[in-house]
Protein backbone atom coordinates (compact mmCIF):
# COMPACT_ATOMS: atom_id res chain seq x y z
CA UNK A 1 0.00 0.00 0.00
CA UNK A 2 2.84 2.30 0.88
CA UNK A 3 4.32 1.73 -2.56
CA UNK A 4 1.06 2.74 -4.22
CA UNK A 5 0.89 5.87 -2.17
CA UNK A 6 4.42 6.71 -3.30
CA UNK A 7 3.34 6.41 -6.91
CA UNK A 8 0.48 8.83 -6.34
CA UNK A 9 3.13 11.50 -6.60
CA UNK A 10 3.29 10.76 -10.31
CA UNK A 11 -0.26 12.10 -10.82
CA UNK A 12 -0.71 15.41 -12.52
CA UNK A 13 2.80 15.26 -13.85
CA UNK A 14 4.43 17.98 -15.89
CA UNK A 15 5.28 17.40 -19.53
CA UNK A 16 8.72 15.83 -19.08
CA UNK A 17 7.57 13.30 -16.55
CA UNK A 18 4.45 12.74 -18.56
CA UNK A 19 6.44 11.65 -21.59
CA UNK A 20 8.26 9.06 -19.51
CA UNK A 21 5.00 7.75 -18.10
CA UNK A 22 3.43 7.57 -21.55
CA UNK A 23 6.31 5.42 -22.72
CA UNK A 24 5.56 2.89 -20.06
CA UNK A 25 1.80 2.99 -20.50
CA UNK A 26 0.51 -0.51 -21.14
CA UNK A 27 -0.86 -1.27 -24.56
CA UNK A 28 -4.55 -0.76 -24.88
CA UNK A 29 -6.39 -3.77 -26.18
CA UNK A 30 -8.13 -3.65 -29.52
CA UNK A 31 -11.39 -4.29 -27.80
CA UNK A 32 -10.91 -1.28 -25.59
CA UNK A 33 -9.84 0.87 -28.53
CA UNK A 34 -12.90 -0.18 -30.51
CA UNK A 35 -15.07 0.72 -27.59
CA UNK A 36 -13.42 4.13 -27.36
CA UNK A 37 -13.75 4.63 -31.10
CA UNK A 38 -17.43 3.75 -31.04
CA UNK A 39 -18.08 6.21 -28.22
CA UNK A 40 -16.05 8.88 -29.96
CA UNK A 41 -17.93 8.43 -33.23
CA UNK A 42 -21.27 8.64 -31.47
CA UNK A 43 -20.31 11.84 -29.69
CA UNK A 44 -18.77 13.25 -32.84
CA UNK A 45 -21.97 12.64 -34.80
CA UNK A 46 -24.05 14.37 -32.17
CA UNK A 47 -21.75 17.35 -32.10
CA UNK A 48 -21.53 17.43 -35.86
CA UNK A 49 -25.29 17.25 -36.26
CA UNK A 50 -25.74 20.13 -33.90
CA UNK A 51 -23.06 22.15 -35.63
CA UNK A 52 -24.45 21.45 -39.08
CA UNK A 53 -27.87 22.51 -37.96
CA UNK A 54 -26.67 25.88 -36.79
CA UNK A 55 -23.49 26.80 -38.48
CA UNK A 56 -22.43 26.52 -42.06
CA UNK A 57 -18.95 26.81 -43.37
CA UNK A 58 -18.31 28.81 -46.48
CA UNK A 59 -15.73 28.10 -49.11
CA UNK A 60 -13.40 30.63 -47.59
CA UNK A 61 -13.37 28.65 -44.40
CA UNK A 62 -15.41 31.31 -42.68
CA UNK A 63 -17.93 30.03 -40.23
CA UNK A 64 -21.28 31.75 -40.22
CA UNK A 65 -24.58 31.24 -38.57
CA UNK A 66 -26.14 31.51 -35.25
CA UNK A 67 -25.55 29.08 -32.52
CA UNK A 68 -28.82 27.71 -31.35
CA UNK A 69 -29.27 26.99 -27.75
CA UNK A 70 -31.77 24.41 -26.73
CA UNK A 71 -34.06 25.70 -24.08
CA UNK A 72 -35.85 23.28 -21.83
CA UNK A 73 -39.30 22.46 -23.19
CA UNK A 74 -40.98 23.24 -19.90
CA UNK A 75 -39.47 26.71 -19.74
CA UNK A 76 -41.98 28.37 -22.09
CA UNK A 77 -45.19 27.16 -20.41
CA UNK A 78 -43.67 27.79 -17.03
CA UNK A 79 -42.70 31.35 -17.86
CA UNK A 80 -46.09 31.92 -19.50
CA UNK A 81 -47.87 30.67 -16.42
CA UNK A 82 -45.68 32.80 -14.21
CA UNK A 83 -46.42 35.85 -16.35
CA UNK A 84 -50.16 35.18 -16.22
CA UNK A 85 -50.04 34.78 -12.47
CA UNK A 86 -48.11 38.02 -12.20
CA UNK A 87 -50.55 39.89 -14.43
CA UNK A 88 -53.52 38.43 -12.60
CA UNK A 89 -51.94 39.45 -9.32
CA UNK A 90 -51.43 42.99 -10.54
CA UNK A 91 -54.99 43.22 -11.86
CA UNK A 92 -56.53 41.78 -8.71
CA UNK A 93 -54.30 43.88 -6.50
CA UNK A 94 -55.09 47.04 -8.43
CA UNK A 95 -58.79 46.29 -8.36
CA UNK A 96 -58.66 45.67 -4.64
CA UNK A 97 -56.77 48.90 -4.03
CA UNK A 98 -59.11 50.92 -6.24
CA UNK A 99 -62.09 49.33 -4.58
CA UNK A 100 -60.67 50.01 -1.18
CA UNK A 101 -59.76 53.59 -1.91
CA UNK A 102 -63.04 54.14 -3.74
CA UNK A 103 -65.06 52.94 -0.79
CA UNK A 104 -65.28 55.83 1.57
CA UNK A 105 -65.72 55.63 5.25
CA UNK A 106 -69.11 56.50 6.65
CA UNK A 107 -68.02 60.05 7.27
CA UNK A 108 -66.76 60.52 3.76
CA UNK A 109 -69.79 58.94 2.32
CA UNK A 110 -72.00 61.42 4.04
CA UNK A 111 -69.72 64.35 3.39
CA UNK A 112 -69.87 63.76 -0.32
CA UNK A 113 -73.14 65.15 -1.56
CA UNK A 114 -75.28 62.25 -2.58
CA UNK A 115 -76.86 64.36 -5.27
CA UNK A 116 -73.65 64.38 -7.20
CA UNK A 117 -73.25 60.63 -6.91
CA UNK A 118 -76.75 60.05 -8.03
CA UNK A 119 -76.33 62.30 -11.00
CA UNK A 120 -73.20 60.52 -12.05
CA UNK A 121 -74.77 57.13 -11.80
CA UNK A 122 -77.82 58.09 -13.72
CA UNK A 123 -75.93 59.85 -16.43
CA UNK A 124 -73.61 56.96 -16.95
CA UNK A 125 -76.36 54.43 -17.21
CA UNK A 126 -78.47 56.46 -19.53
CA UNK A 127 -75.61 57.23 -21.83
CA UNK A 128 -74.73 53.60 -22.10
CA UNK A 129 -78.25 52.59 -22.80
CA UNK A 130 -79.05 55.23 -25.30
CA UNK A 131 -76.15 54.23 -27.45
CA UNK A 132 -77.58 50.79 -27.95
CA UNK A 133 -81.32 50.87 -27.82
CA UNK A 134 -84.28 53.04 -28.29
CA UNK A 135 -87.70 52.57 -26.90
CA UNK A 136 -91.14 52.01 -27.98
CA UNK A 137 -93.47 51.50 -25.13
CA UNK A 138 -96.98 51.78 -23.98
CA UNK A 139 -96.35 54.20 -21.20
CA UNK A 140 -97.57 57.60 -22.11
CA UNK A 141 -94.97 60.25 -21.86
CA UNK A 142 -92.08 57.83 -21.54
CA UNK A 143 -89.56 58.83 -24.10
CA UNK A 144 -86.40 57.07 -23.09
CA UNK A 145 -85.51 53.52 -22.44
CA UNK A 146 -84.36 54.34 -18.99
CA UNK A 147 -87.62 55.87 -17.95
CA UNK A 148 -89.42 52.92 -19.34
CA UNK A 149 -87.21 50.57 -17.44
CA UNK A 150 -87.54 52.27 -14.13
CA UNK A 151 -91.25 52.54 -14.43
CA UNK A 152 -91.53 48.92 -15.35
CA UNK A 153 -89.31 47.76 -12.56
CA UNK A 154 -91.20 49.81 -10.10
CA UNK A 155 -94.79 49.19 -10.87
CA UNK A 156 -94.68 46.15 -13.09
CA UNK A 157 -97.43 47.85 -15.03
CA UNK A 158 -95.44 49.15 -17.91
CA UNK A 159 -94.60 46.67 -20.55
CA UNK A 160 -92.02 48.66 -22.31
CA UNK A 161 -90.54 46.88 -25.22
CA UNK A 162 -87.26 47.51 -26.80
CA UNK A 163 -86.17 47.37 -30.32
CA UNK A 164 -82.69 47.52 -31.56
CA UNK A 165 -83.45 50.52 -33.67
CA UNK A 166 -86.37 52.61 -34.61
CA UNK A 167 -86.29 51.20 -38.10
CA UNK A 168 -86.54 47.60 -36.91
CA UNK A 169 -88.90 48.46 -34.16
CA UNK A 170 -91.32 45.65 -34.79
CA UNK A 171 -88.78 42.95 -35.32
CA UNK A 172 -87.46 42.59 -31.84
CA UNK A 173 -89.40 42.82 -28.67
CA UNK A 174 -87.68 42.29 -25.49
CA UNK A 175 -88.74 43.36 -22.10
CA UNK A 176 -86.62 45.98 -20.50
CA UNK A 177 -86.25 44.05 -17.33
CA UNK A 178 -84.85 41.07 -19.19
CA UNK A 179 -82.25 42.96 -21.09
CA UNK A 180 -81.27 45.38 -18.48
CA UNK A 181 -78.07 45.49 -16.84
CA UNK A 182 -75.67 43.44 -15.07
CA UNK A 183 -76.57 45.10 -11.79
CA UNK A 184 -77.71 42.57 -9.25
CA UNK A 185 -81.19 42.78 -7.90
CA UNK A 186 -81.92 43.77 -4.34
CA UNK A 187 -85.07 43.61 -2.35
CA UNK A 188 -86.80 46.49 -0.71
CA UNK A 189 -86.62 47.03 3.02
CA UNK A 190 -90.28 47.05 3.88
CA UNK A 191 -89.67 47.73 7.58
CA UNK A 192 -87.79 50.83 6.63
CA UNK A 193 -90.41 51.76 4.05
CA UNK A 194 -93.15 51.56 6.63
CA UNK A 195 -91.34 54.10 8.75
CA UNK A 196 -90.96 56.47 5.87
CA UNK A 197 -94.19 55.73 4.00
CA UNK A 198 -95.84 58.87 2.76
CA UNK A 199 -95.30 61.86 0.62
CA UNK A 200 -91.96 63.61 0.72
CA UNK A 201 -90.51 66.69 -0.88
CA UNK A 202 -87.00 66.91 -2.17
CA UNK A 203 -85.45 70.31 -1.47
CA UNK A 204 -82.16 71.92 -2.30
CA UNK A 205 -80.54 74.81 -0.47
CA UNK A 206 -80.72 78.17 -2.21
CA UNK A 207 -77.19 79.49 -1.94
CA UNK A 208 -78.04 82.78 -3.55
CA UNK A 209 -79.67 84.18 -0.43
CA UNK A 210 -78.47 84.20 3.15
CA UNK A 211 -81.42 83.80 5.40
CA UNK A 212 -82.06 82.39 8.80
CA UNK A 213 -83.37 79.80 8.63
CA UNK A 214 -81.86 78.91 5.22
CA UNK A 215 -84.09 78.96 2.21
CA UNK A 216 -84.74 75.66 0.47
CA UNK A 217 -86.29 75.33 -2.95
CA UNK A 218 -88.63 72.47 -3.72
CA UNK A 219 -87.25 70.35 -6.51
CA UNK A 220 -89.60 67.42 -6.68
CA UNK A 221 -91.64 64.92 -4.77
CA UNK A 222 -91.10 61.35 -3.69
CA UNK A 223 -93.87 58.97 -2.69
CA UNK A 224 -92.71 56.12 -0.52
CA UNK A 225 -95.01 53.13 -0.28
CA UNK A 226 -95.15 50.67 2.55
CA UNK A 227 -94.20 47.80 0.22
CA UNK A 228 -90.78 49.39 -0.18
CA UNK A 229 -91.33 50.97 -3.57
CA UNK A 230 -91.20 54.64 -4.25
CA UNK A 231 -92.06 56.90 -7.14
CA UNK A 232 -90.25 60.13 -7.66
CA UNK A 233 -91.05 63.03 -9.87
CA UNK A 234 -88.40 63.76 -12.43
CA UNK A 235 -86.11 65.37 -9.98
CA UNK A 236 -83.07 64.92 -12.15
CA UNK A 237 -84.69 64.54 -15.49
CA UNK A 238 -84.63 60.76 -15.63
CA UNK A 239 -84.98 59.61 -12.07
CA UNK A 240 -88.34 57.96 -11.72
CA UNK A 241 -88.45 55.41 -8.95
CA UNK A 242 -87.49 52.10 -7.52
CA UNK A 243 -87.21 50.65 -4.07
CA UNK A 244 -85.88 51.85 -0.77
CA UNK A 245 -83.18 49.92 1.04
CA UNK A 246 -81.25 50.36 4.21
CA UNK A 247 -77.77 51.74 3.67
CA UNK A 248 -74.64 51.46 5.69
CA UNK A 249 -74.45 53.67 8.70
CA UNK A 250 -72.97 57.08 8.11
CA UNK A 251 -70.90 59.17 10.47
CA UNK A 252 -72.08 62.71 11.02
CA UNK A 253 -70.96 65.20 13.60
CA UNK A 254 -69.26 62.59 15.69
CA UNK A 255 -71.95 59.99 15.72
CA UNK A 256 -73.24 57.13 13.63
CA UNK A 257 -76.45 57.75 11.81
CA UNK A 258 -78.68 55.37 9.87
CA UNK A 259 -79.11 55.90 6.16
CA UNK A 260 -81.75 55.13 3.59
CA UNK A 261 -81.03 54.42 -0.04
CA UNK A 262 -83.28 55.08 -3.00
CA UNK A 263 -82.38 52.37 -5.45
CA UNK A 264 -82.96 52.68 -9.16
CA UNK A 265 -85.57 50.06 -9.91
CA UNK A 266 -84.73 46.89 -8.04
CA UNK A 267 -81.08 47.08 -8.94
CA UNK A 268 -78.31 47.84 -6.51
CA UNK A 269 -77.64 51.14 -8.26
CA UNK A 270 -78.41 53.89 -5.83
CA UNK A 271 -79.93 57.12 -7.12
CA UNK A 272 -80.00 58.87 -3.81
CA UNK A 273 -78.91 58.22 -0.28
CA UNK A 274 -79.60 60.17 2.84
CA UNK A 275 -79.34 59.92 6.59
CA UNK A 276 -81.88 60.52 9.27
CA UNK A 277 -82.48 60.53 12.98
CA UNK A 278 -84.49 57.75 14.47
CA UNK A 279 -86.08 60.36 16.69
CA UNK A 280 -87.19 62.48 13.83
CA UNK A 281 -88.50 60.70 10.79
CA UNK A 282 -89.66 63.85 9.09
CA UNK A 283 -86.41 64.81 7.46
CA UNK A 284 -83.87 62.84 5.42
CA UNK A 285 -80.65 64.74 5.07
CA UNK A 286 -78.70 64.50 1.86
CA UNK A 287 -75.06 64.97 2.76
CA UNK A 288 -74.04 66.69 5.93
CA UNK A 289 -73.66 70.16 4.56
CA UNK A 290 -77.33 70.87 4.47
CA UNK A 291 -77.25 71.30 0.70
CA UNK A 292 -80.28 69.10 0.15
CA UNK A 293 -82.87 67.28 2.14
CA UNK A 294 -86.08 65.35 1.80
CA UNK A 295 -88.85 66.43 4.11
CA UNK A 296 -92.02 64.63 4.93
CA UNK A 297 -95.22 66.22 3.78
CA UNK A 298 -97.12 66.28 7.04
CA UNK A 299 -100.29 67.57 5.49
CA UNK A 300 -100.28 70.31 8.04
CA UNK A 301 -100.36 73.38 5.93
CA UNK A 302 -101.74 75.68 8.49
CA UNK A 303 -99.60 78.41 9.91
CA UNK A 304 -100.66 77.59 13.42
CA UNK A 305 -97.99 76.11 15.66
CA UNK A 306 -98.86 72.78 17.14
CA UNK A 307 -97.63 73.71 20.56
CA UNK A 308 -97.89 76.66 22.95
CA UNK A 309 -95.38 78.23 25.31
CA UNK A 310 -97.36 76.94 28.20
CA UNK A 311 -97.07 73.42 26.92
CA UNK A 312 -93.34 73.81 26.55
CA UNK A 313 -92.86 75.28 29.98
CA UNK A 314 -90.59 73.30 32.21
CA UNK A 315 -86.99 72.18 32.50
CA UNK A 316 -85.25 70.90 29.43
CA UNK A 317 -81.95 69.19 29.23
CA UNK A 318 -79.63 70.55 26.55
CA UNK A 319 -77.87 67.67 24.79
CA UNK A 320 -75.21 67.66 22.13
CA UNK A 321 -73.27 65.01 20.31
CA UNK A 322 -69.95 64.28 21.91
CA UNK A 323 -67.19 61.95 20.94
CA UNK A 324 -67.95 58.30 20.21
CA UNK A 325 -71.52 59.04 19.29
CA UNK A 326 -72.52 59.84 22.82
CA UNK A 327 -75.15 62.34 23.74
CA UNK A 328 -73.72 64.66 26.33
CA UNK A 329 -75.54 66.99 28.61
CA UNK A 330 -74.60 70.57 28.07
CA UNK A 331 -76.76 72.32 30.61
CA UNK A 332 -80.34 73.10 31.44
CA UNK A 333 -82.87 75.31 29.73
CA UNK A 334 -85.82 76.43 31.80
CA UNK A 335 -88.78 77.62 29.74
CA UNK A 336 -91.27 79.60 31.67
CA UNK A 337 -94.90 79.93 30.83
CA UNK A 338 -94.51 83.69 30.48
CA UNK A 339 -92.37 83.20 27.39
CA UNK A 340 -88.96 83.67 28.93
CA UNK A 341 -86.21 81.22 29.38
CA UNK A 342 -82.97 80.77 31.30
CA UNK A 343 -80.13 78.73 29.87
CA UNK A 344 -77.53 77.53 32.34
CA UNK A 345 -74.86 76.14 30.02
CA UNK A 346 -72.18 73.85 31.38
CA UNK A 347 -70.80 71.32 28.95
CA UNK A 348 -67.59 70.70 30.85
CA UNK A 349 -65.68 73.24 28.83
CA UNK A 350 -67.90 76.26 28.53
CA UNK A 351 -69.94 77.75 31.33
CA UNK A 352 -72.41 80.45 30.48
CA UNK A 353 -75.72 81.76 31.53
CA UNK A 354 -78.27 83.22 29.22
CA UNK A 355 -81.68 84.63 29.55
CA UNK A 356 -84.15 85.71 26.96
CA UNK A 357 -87.47 85.06 25.39
CA UNK A 358 -88.94 82.08 23.64
CA UNK A 359 -90.87 82.49 20.43
CA UNK A 360 -92.97 79.88 18.73
CA UNK A 361 -93.61 80.10 15.02
CA UNK A 362 -93.98 78.07 11.85
CA UNK A 363 -91.79 77.37 8.88
CA UNK A 364 -92.82 75.92 5.58
CA UNK A 365 -90.54 73.25 4.29
CA UNK A 366 -91.44 71.62 1.02
CA UNK A 367 -95.03 72.55 1.31
CA UNK A 368 -95.21 71.24 4.86
CA UNK A 369 -95.40 73.52 7.85
CA UNK A 370 -93.21 72.86 10.84
CA UNK A 371 -93.47 74.40 14.28
CA UNK A 372 -90.36 76.29 15.25
CA UNK A 373 -89.12 77.19 18.70
CA UNK A 374 -86.70 80.13 18.80
CA UNK A 375 -84.68 81.35 21.73
CA UNK A 376 -83.81 85.04 21.59
CA UNK A 377 -81.60 87.30 23.63
CA UNK A 378 -83.36 90.54 23.22
CA UNK A 379 -84.00 90.75 19.49
CA UNK A 380 -81.10 88.55 18.59
CA UNK A 381 -81.72 84.96 17.67
CA UNK A 382 -79.63 82.75 19.92
CA UNK A 383 -80.64 79.23 19.01
CA UNK A 384 -83.71 77.35 17.98
CA UNK A 385 -85.19 74.24 16.52
CA UNK A 386 -88.22 72.35 15.44
CA UNK A 387 -90.99 70.86 17.49
CA UNK A 388 -92.85 67.81 16.32
CA UNK A 389 -96.02 66.90 18.09
CA UNK A 390 -95.22 63.24 17.61
CA UNK A 391 -92.30 63.80 19.95
CA UNK A 392 -93.60 66.24 22.49
CA UNK A 393 -90.58 65.91 24.77
CA UNK A 394 -87.93 66.81 22.22
CA UNK A 395 -87.02 70.05 20.51
CA UNK A 396 -84.58 69.34 17.67
CA UNK A 397 -81.96 72.03 17.34
CA UNK A 398 -80.63 72.56 13.86
CA UNK A 399 -80.46 70.08 11.02
CA UNK A 400 -80.11 66.49 11.88
CA UNK A 401 -81.13 66.58 15.50
CA UNK A 402 -77.47 66.71 16.42
CA UNK A 403 -78.29 68.98 19.30
CA UNK A 404 -81.60 68.91 21.06
CA UNK A 405 -83.55 69.80 24.12
CA UNK A 406 -85.06 66.91 26.00
CA UNK A 407 -87.68 67.50 28.61
CA UNK A 408 -86.50 66.56 32.07
CA UNK B 1 1.14 10.56 -38.56
CA UNK B 2 1.66 14.07 -39.87
CA UNK B 3 -1.05 16.62 -40.23
CA UNK B 4 -0.72 16.46 -44.00
CA UNK B 5 -1.28 12.71 -44.00
CA UNK B 6 -4.20 13.17 -41.70
CA UNK B 7 -5.79 15.81 -43.92
CA UNK B 8 -5.41 13.59 -46.97
CA UNK B 9 -6.90 10.63 -45.19
CA UNK B 10 -9.75 12.77 -43.96
CA UNK B 11 -10.61 13.74 -47.49
CA UNK B 12 -10.65 10.15 -48.74
CA UNK B 13 -12.43 8.51 -45.80
CA UNK B 14 -13.30 10.22 -42.53
CA UNK B 15 -14.20 6.91 -40.86
CA UNK B 16 -10.84 5.41 -41.66
CA UNK B 17 -9.16 8.56 -40.50
CA UNK B 18 -10.97 8.38 -37.17
CA UNK B 19 -10.01 4.78 -36.70
CA UNK B 20 -6.41 5.52 -37.54
CA UNK B 21 -6.32 8.36 -35.06
CA UNK B 22 -7.64 6.19 -32.27
CA UNK B 23 -5.19 3.41 -33.06
CA UNK B 24 -2.28 5.76 -33.36
CA UNK B 25 -2.95 8.05 -30.41
CA UNK B 26 -5.30 6.04 -28.21
CA UNK B 27 -2.57 4.97 -25.84
CA UNK B 28 -1.10 8.44 -25.80
CA UNK B 29 -4.41 10.09 -24.94
CA UNK B 30 -5.21 7.39 -22.44
CA UNK B 31 -1.93 8.00 -20.60
CA UNK B 32 -2.56 11.76 -20.39
CA UNK B 33 -6.12 11.34 -19.21
CA UNK B 34 -5.14 8.59 -16.81
CA UNK B 35 -2.52 10.84 -15.27
CA UNK B 36 -5.16 13.45 -14.43
CA UNK B 37 -8.04 11.21 -13.43
CA UNK B 38 -6.15 8.41 -11.72
CA UNK B 39 -7.07 9.62 -8.27
CA UNK B 40 -10.71 10.55 -8.81
CA UNK B 41 -12.19 8.54 -11.67
CA UNK B 42 -12.96 4.96 -12.51
CA UNK B 43 -11.79 3.17 -15.65
CA UNK B 44 -15.14 4.00 -17.21
CA UNK B 45 -14.67 7.68 -16.43
CA UNK B 46 -11.26 7.59 -18.04
CA UNK B 47 -12.57 5.86 -21.17
CA UNK B 48 -15.42 8.34 -21.34
CA UNK B 49 -12.97 11.20 -21.20
CA UNK B 50 -10.74 9.62 -23.85
CA UNK B 51 -13.72 9.30 -26.18
CA UNK B 52 -14.55 12.98 -25.53
CA UNK B 53 -11.04 13.88 -26.58
CA UNK B 54 -11.35 11.99 -29.84
CA UNK B 55 -14.81 13.39 -30.53
CA UNK B 56 -13.36 16.88 -30.25
CA UNK B 57 -10.44 15.88 -32.39
CA UNK B 58 -12.76 14.50 -35.07
CA UNK B 59 -14.62 17.79 -35.08
CA UNK B 60 -11.40 19.67 -35.65
CA UNK B 61 -10.38 17.29 -38.39
CA UNK B 62 -13.38 18.40 -40.42
CA UNK B 63 -11.59 21.65 -40.98
CA UNK B 64 -8.26 22.03 -42.66
CA UNK B 65 -5.62 21.08 -40.11
CA UNK B 66 -2.78 20.70 -42.56
CA UNK B 67 -1.25 23.87 -41.16
CA UNK B 68 -0.77 22.25 -37.77
CA UNK B 69 2.94 21.68 -37.10
CA UNK B 70 2.48 18.56 -35.11
CA UNK B 71 -0.85 16.87 -34.62
CA UNK B 72 0.49 15.27 -31.48
CA UNK B 73 0.66 18.57 -29.67
CA UNK B 74 -2.88 19.35 -30.69
CA UNK B 75 -4.05 16.03 -29.34
CA UNK B 76 -2.08 16.47 -26.13
CA UNK B 77 -3.62 19.89 -25.57
CA UNK B 78 -7.15 18.65 -26.17
CA UNK B 79 -6.53 15.65 -23.92
CA UNK B 80 -5.15 17.75 -21.09
CA UNK B 81 -8.06 20.21 -21.22
CA UNK B 82 -10.67 17.54 -21.44
CA UNK B 83 -9.04 15.65 -18.60
CA UNK B 84 -9.03 18.77 -16.43
CA UNK B 85 -12.70 19.35 -17.24
CA UNK B 86 -13.50 15.78 -16.27
CA UNK B 87 -11.40 16.07 -13.15
CA UNK B 88 -13.40 19.11 -12.04
CA UNK B 89 -16.70 17.48 -12.85
CA UNK B 90 -15.81 14.28 -11.01
CA UNK B 91 -14.38 16.21 -8.08
CA UNK B 92 -17.56 18.23 -7.74
CA UNK B 93 -19.56 15.03 -7.71
CA UNK B 94 -17.39 13.50 -5.04
CA UNK B 95 -17.01 16.65 -3.10
CA UNK B 96 -18.04 18.43 -0.37
CA UNK B 97 -20.13 21.28 0.76
CA UNK B 98 -18.93 22.69 3.99
CA UNK B 99 -20.34 25.36 6.17
CA UNK B 100 -18.01 28.24 6.72
CA UNK B 101 -18.82 31.02 9.07
CA UNK B 102 -17.30 34.44 8.74
CA UNK B 103 -14.49 33.72 11.16
CA UNK B 104 -13.30 30.63 9.43
CA UNK B 105 -13.53 32.34 6.05
CA UNK B 106 -10.41 34.27 6.93
CA UNK B 107 -8.58 31.06 7.57
CA UNK B 108 -9.39 29.58 4.22
CA UNK B 109 -6.41 29.71 1.96
CA UNK B 110 -5.59 28.29 -1.42
CA UNK B 111 -4.77 24.61 -1.28
CA UNK B 112 -2.01 25.21 -3.79
CA UNK B 113 1.30 25.34 -2.01
CA UNK B 114 4.30 26.39 -4.06
CA UNK B 115 6.70 24.60 -1.73
CA UNK B 116 4.75 21.44 -1.78
CA UNK B 117 4.34 21.63 -5.52
CA UNK B 118 8.11 22.03 -5.98
CA UNK B 119 8.78 19.17 -3.59
CA UNK B 120 6.38 16.89 -5.41
CA UNK B 121 7.88 17.84 -8.73
CA UNK B 122 11.37 17.04 -7.47
CA UNK B 123 10.23 13.82 -5.86
CA UNK B 124 8.52 12.82 -9.10
CA UNK B 125 11.71 13.48 -11.06
CA UNK B 126 13.86 11.53 -8.61
CA UNK B 127 11.43 8.65 -8.51
CA UNK B 128 11.25 8.38 -12.27
CA UNK B 129 15.04 8.60 -12.48
CA UNK B 130 15.47 5.78 -10.00
CA UNK B 131 12.85 3.71 -11.77
CA UNK B 132 14.70 4.22 -15.04
CA UNK B 133 17.89 3.11 -13.34
CA UNK B 134 16.21 -0.23 -12.62
CA UNK B 135 16.38 -0.92 -16.33
CA UNK B 136 13.95 -2.81 -18.51
CA UNK B 137 11.72 -4.65 -17.99
CA UNK B 138 11.79 -3.86 -14.27
CA UNK B 139 10.96 -0.19 -14.75
CA UNK B 140 7.98 -1.01 -16.94
CA UNK B 141 6.80 -3.67 -14.51
CA UNK B 142 7.03 -1.26 -11.57
CA UNK B 143 5.23 1.56 -13.37
CA UNK B 144 2.47 -0.67 -14.70
CA UNK B 145 2.07 -2.40 -11.36
CA UNK B 146 1.97 0.57 -9.04
CA UNK B 147 1.07 3.50 -11.26
CA UNK B 148 -1.24 1.95 -13.85
CA UNK B 149 -2.56 -0.59 -11.34
CA UNK B 150 -2.22 -3.55 -13.72
CA UNK B 151 -2.18 -7.05 -12.36
CA UNK B 152 0.63 -9.48 -13.00
CA UNK B 153 -1.17 -11.29 -15.81
CA UNK B 154 -1.79 -8.07 -17.75
CA UNK B 155 1.80 -6.96 -17.21
CA UNK B 156 3.06 -10.37 -18.24
CA UNK B 157 1.38 -9.96 -21.61
CA UNK B 158 2.90 -6.58 -22.24
CA UNK B 159 6.43 -7.64 -21.28
CA UNK B 160 6.18 -11.13 -22.75
CA UNK B 161 6.86 -12.94 -19.49
CA UNK B 162 4.98 -15.30 -17.27
CA UNK B 163 2.93 -13.85 -14.48
CA UNK B 164 5.07 -15.61 -11.87
CA UNK B 165 8.20 -14.14 -13.33
CA UNK B 166 6.55 -10.73 -13.30
CA UNK B 167 5.69 -11.10 -9.61
CA UNK B 168 9.24 -12.13 -8.68
CA UNK B 169 10.84 -9.39 -10.71
CA UNK B 170 8.40 -6.86 -9.33
CA UNK B 171 9.30 -7.76 -5.75
CA UNK B 172 12.99 -7.64 -6.40
CA UNK B 173 12.71 -4.40 -8.35
CA UNK B 174 10.72 -2.81 -5.59
CA UNK B 175 13.30 -3.79 -2.98
CA UNK B 176 15.98 -2.38 -5.16
CA UNK B 177 14.07 0.84 -5.76
CA UNK B 178 13.42 1.22 -2.04
CA UNK B 179 17.11 0.93 -1.33
CA UNK B 180 17.95 3.46 -4.02
CA UNK B 181 15.42 5.91 -2.64
CA UNK B 182 16.75 5.52 0.88
CA UNK B 183 20.13 6.45 -0.44
CA UNK B 184 18.76 9.79 -1.57
CA UNK B 185 16.85 10.26 1.66
CA UNK B 186 13.41 9.08 0.58
CA UNK B 187 11.84 6.40 2.70
CA UNK B 188 8.76 4.45 1.83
Amino acid sequence: MKEKELFDVLENAEDNSMERLIEKCPEISDKQLDRILAMSERKFKMKNKEAQRNIKKTENNVVEGVERVKRPVWLTPLSTAASLILIAGIVIGSTAIIKKSGKKSGDDEITKPAVTAATETTTATVTETVTTVTVSGTTAGVTTYYDAYVTDALTAETNAQLTQSEVTEEETTESASQTETSASEVSADTELAKKFAGKWTYQELDDSVQTEPPLYNNIGTIDINEDGSYVASKIWGTFAGGIVTKGEDGFVNGRNVPTINFNIGDSDDIALSGWYNEDDLTVIYIGNGGSARIVRDTGNNSDVPVVTIAELAGEWKYQFSGDNNEQKDGGTVVIKADGTYAFDMDDGEVEAYEEGTVKIGTEEIGGAVFTTVGFYEGNNFSFGGYYNESKPDVISLGNGDVNRLVRK
Amino acid sequence: MTSKELADMMKSSPAKCHKALVREYGRYVYAIVYNKLRGCGTNEDIEECVSDVFADLFMKCQFDISSENDIKYLIATIARRKAIDSFRRLSVKANHMTDADEESMGELVSDFSVDEHADRSELRRVLLDKIDQLGEPDSTIIIQKFYYNRNSNEIAESVSMTSNAVRVRCKRAMDKLRAMLVEVGITI
